[in-house]
């Protein structure tokens, strides 16, 4: 899977996206706090630095650029200062801006944020929100439809600043679905319904409990939500839920969701734009939606773990993805490392058990299912063939791997009796079972091991989760503290190859650790 | 007393003054308060409005134009759009610009204001304030120096923002001290070199308390005053709010006169102070005296002070305010020693 993640990775740079919508422009004032205003109680900054980026539909195209992407600008700024600014700041990242429309009447939507040691004092927002007049929306629509016919996909970026008319909207999403290009759109509560005809609709999980009436106090549920939502729009609904990750529904293919990553939270704005930005791309490159919203589960990531706007580039995504590689092999540490501090001893006890075992030239039967199948065939297989030194074969049978057996068994007296049926018929007293189930509760490992009670053999089982019936049954269990299955039989793996080395030590390096043949 | 001054009021318009120094430009963001953000836990201001002002020395440079006074104002600018703002409010007003300078390696000194339903939130000020560079001062005091006769009074109101420098501050006192051009001085504290040689210096009390040495800070000023006045050779006012303003004369060191404020209503003291210096400007260039200057100098301060914000007045009002006589017309009382209060500061 992250192979394909990859390869729509390197699909980035050929992909070209139109960003429609409401421009912005962030400006950021740096500064000191020099003591307080002598002419009003109220702080008195000194300013360093001012900083300007592109915000709104400009930071989705912000983000399309720096993931490596074409992006091309639709939308309206004044005749001011910050119009200005934000010409220059897409110019500086080969933003197509022909699609900018001046309209003096209006002032260029900006947020200026007052930051004194990067802590944030107070926001000043200039904007209009009522819609832009007809002539302007005239000249969006022609910027648009002159720009399309060499841009793969579409985003709608709409903070609702007047520039996306229920009009303009409907022109736009007709034209696009003859052409069959796809329409992301990223959008706020009140205009939701102009969008039923877009390809995939995306709103955080705050709008989108304001769409279906929930207030403050009620419980967060990202399925409920994006179910709801997109009942209600009949089209792909995707629900942004900041640390509960992503929520999908496919009007055709159901639900599908990703944890978000675990990453430092620093900053969340613009997080929402990085994810749009990252789902476009992938849509763009052909990649399917579960896909596209995992790489947009990426770039959001990365967003909010730096301060500001912060765009991801190609590289940072392909980083956020090693970081998951890499945060799964420290859980796999962290998991170790409790066995270390807890299990050792119990380790310890099993290894005696299978000296003893031998000694009395008795043998080891060893079984599970699936994963704990494989690892029951691999311990069986290290016993009887070799681990790391030279030596004997020892005697160990894998009762998952008889494929006559099992499904003669199974067949007949149900797949409950498979290991049973076995212990019945191959264990002596003195020899040892040896069980693995991830749960604890594999009911045809604990029913072995009530069998290899009733006929007087040891029983051993590696187990995980809250250690299930197995951990009450068998003379001695380990129960590998963690919840994750893959964690667990890892744990199991690292644990059998631990109690093979044992083994080959107390009987073959030592001085008659192997009792004389006869 | 009321005809001179109504007089002298009616001369405004035929005299030419140059007020420099500090230029700045006051914005202000006004606006409404009623969200925080969802993003961090601070007030967003919906701006409604942003309003351009001169500021500074250009306020005061304002302040003398809407008295009816021909200006000049003179001084440094950046190359930005500050500057720009600056100098379209200068040539709406009729100042005249051709004493300024734009310079590209420093910013147009910016205040900027933010207000939400009428209340003052935040400033953030873009200064550079390190001495201007030597170059630009030549510069300056060689236009000036081809300029010098047209005036009739000069003012340098010293904001502390890196023009006011011994070369340029002693060229142009020397250049006016030969055609007999009275100079005014608003000072900051600061090197008390750079205001030698002024007629007059106008501090606040606070201001006044830096300008003398370090053995008399913290005295009263009625010990302060004599000893300014000696120490620079020049009158000086010193404004205490809304105590008034105290006078000592050059030539009578020892004896100060009180000027109460007349303020019966205060909206804004904001600009007051440069309010006062514009007047005092025009009144010494039209051969009133001192104590007439500063009289005429406190009705324009109370006519500031009653309206909101950096506003500015027209001479009308002042003759207004004159004939109207809303308080008697005294030329400061002379004070005691004893009488007077020690100034808070």
């Amino acid at each position: 899977m992250d192979e394909d993640l990859y390869r729509v990775l390197k699909e980035f740079p050929l992909q070209r996206v139109l960003v429609a919508g409401d421009l912005m422009l962030d400006r950021n004032v740096h500064g000191e706090i020099r003591g307080v205003c002598p002419e009003a109680p109220v702080p008195a900054l000194h300013v360093r630095a001012e900083v300007c980026s592109p915000g709104g539909a400009a930071n989705v195209a912000a983000n399309v650029a720096s993931m490596g992407g074409k992006a091309a600008v639709v939308g309206v700024v004044g005749k001011d200062r910050a119009a200005g600014s934000l010409r220059r700041e897409l110019d500086a990242l080969q933003i197509d801006t022909k699609g900018l429309v001046c309209d003096p009447s209006r002032p260029t939507t900006q947020k200026t944020k007052l930051l004194a040691r990067n802590q944030q004092l107070i926001r000043l927002d200039s904007e209009v929100a009522h819609p832009v007049d007809e002539d302007t929306t005239q000249e969006l629509w022609e910027q648009f439809k002159n720009l399309l016919f060499d841009h793969g996909l579409v985003v709608l970026s709409d903070y609702r600043k007047g520039v996306l008319s229920r009009e303009l909207v409907g022109r736009i999403l007709s034209f696009c679905n003859e052409r069959h290009t796809p329409v992301v759109a990223d959008v706020k509560p009140g205009n939701l319904d102009l969008y039923k005809d877009a390809f995939l609709v995306s709103l955080n999980a705050a709008e989108a409990a304001e769409v279906l009436g929930q207030g403050a106090g009620d419980v967060f549920d990202g399925e409920y939500l994006v179910e709801a939502v997109g009942r209600r729009l009949g089209t792909r609904v995707l629900v942004t839920a900041g640390k509960e990750g992503l929520f999908f529904r496919d009007p055709q293919e159901g639900f599908f969701s990703v944890k978000a990553q675990r990453i430092d939270l620093v900053e969340p704005t613009g997080a929402g734009d990085s994810v749009t930005a990252a789902v476009a791309l992938a849509l763009a490159a052909g990649a399917k939606c579960p896909q596209a919203i995992r790489i947009g589960n990426y770039a959001g990531a990365y967003a909010v773990s730096k301060p500001g706007l912060a765009q991801p580039t190609l590289m940072d995504l392909q980083n956020v993805l090693t970081t998951q590689i890499g945060e799964q092999l420290r859980e796999n540490i962290r998991v170790k490392q409790v066995v270390i501090n807890e299990h050792v001893q119990d380790i310890e006890k099993i290894v005696r058990m299978i000296i003893n075992t031998y000694r009395g030239k008795r043998k080891v039967l060893v079984f599970g299912n699936g994963g704990s199948a494989a690892d029951a065939m691999h311990f069986a297989g290290e016993l009887v063939g070799r681990f790391q030194i030279e030596r004997r074969g020892l005697p160990a049978i894998n009762l998952s791997a008889d494929s006559s057996i099992l499904t003669a068994v199974g067949n007949d007296y149900g797949f409950e009796a498979i290991f049973e049926r076995q212990v019945e018929a191959l264990a002596r007293q003195g020899d040892v079972l040896i069980g693995l189930s991830t749960s604890g509760n594999s009911e045809n490992v604990v029913r072995a091991m009530r069998k290899g009670k009733e006929l007087g053999v040891r029983t051993i089982s590696l187990v995980g989760k809250d250690g299930g019936k197995l951990r009450k049954v068998c003379d001695v269990s380990i129960t590998v503290p963690s919840n994750n299955t893959p964690r667990i039989q890892e744990t199991h793996i690292t644990i059998i190859h631990i109690i093979c080395d044992l083994l080959d030590q107390a009987l073959f390096q030592m001085e008659g650790g192997w009792p004389d043949e006869g | 007393m009321k005809d001179r001054l109504l007089e002298a009021l009616t001369r405004f318009e035929k005299s030419r003054v140059l007020v420099g120094g500090d230029l700045m430009l006051d914005v202000g963001y006004v606006g409404t308060a009623d969200r925080i953000s969802p993003e961090a836990p601070v007030l967003i201001l919906n701006v409604l409005q942003e309003v351009f002002e001169p500021g500074g020395a250009a306020n005061a440079a304002m302040n003398a134009r809407m008295l009816g006074g021909d200006v000049d104002a003179m001084g440094l600018i950046g190359d930005d759009e500050a500057g720009d703002q600056l100098m379209s409010c200068f040539a709406s007003a009729g100042i005249d610009t051709s004493l300024i300078v734009r310079v590209p390696d420093r910013p147009t000194t910016q205040k900027t204001r933010a207000f939400a339903q009428g209340r003052h939130l935040i400033r953030f000020d873009y200064e550079e304030t390190s001495p201007v560079g030597e170059t630009s001062v030549r510069d300056l005091l060689r236009k000036f120096r081809a300029r010098t006769a047209l005036y009739d009074a000069v003012l340098l109101s010293d904001y502390g923002k890196g023009l006011g420098q011994p070369l340029l501050y002693r060229g142009i006192m020397e250049c006016c001290k030969q055609k007999g051009i009275p100079v005014l001085i608003d000072p900051k504290a600061g090197d008390w070199e750079l205001y030698q040689g002024a007629d007059l210096i106008k501090p606040n009390d606070k201001e006044a308390q830096w300008l003398c040495d370090a053995s008399f800070r913290g005295d009263p000023l009625e010990k302060i005053g004599p000893v300014l006045t000696e120490k620079f050779g020049a009158s000086f006012l010193i404004s205490c709010g809304a105590e008034g303003m105290y006078l000592w004369e050059r030539d009578d060191p020892v004896q100060a006169f009180h000027f109460p404020a007349l303020a019966t209503h205060v909206e804004d003291v904001t600009g007051a102070g440069d309010t006062v210096s514009a007047t005092m400007t025009l009144c010494l260039g039209n051969q009133l005296n001192l104590r007439e200057a500063v009289l005429l100098a406190s009705v324009a301060a109370a006519v500031v002070v009653s309206k909101p914000g950096t506003a500015k007045m027209e001479a009308d009002e002042l003759t207004r305010y004159l004939e109207e006589e809303k308080v008697p017309l005294i030329a400061g009382m002379p004070l005691d020693r004893k009488d007077m209060k020690r100034s808070e500061g």
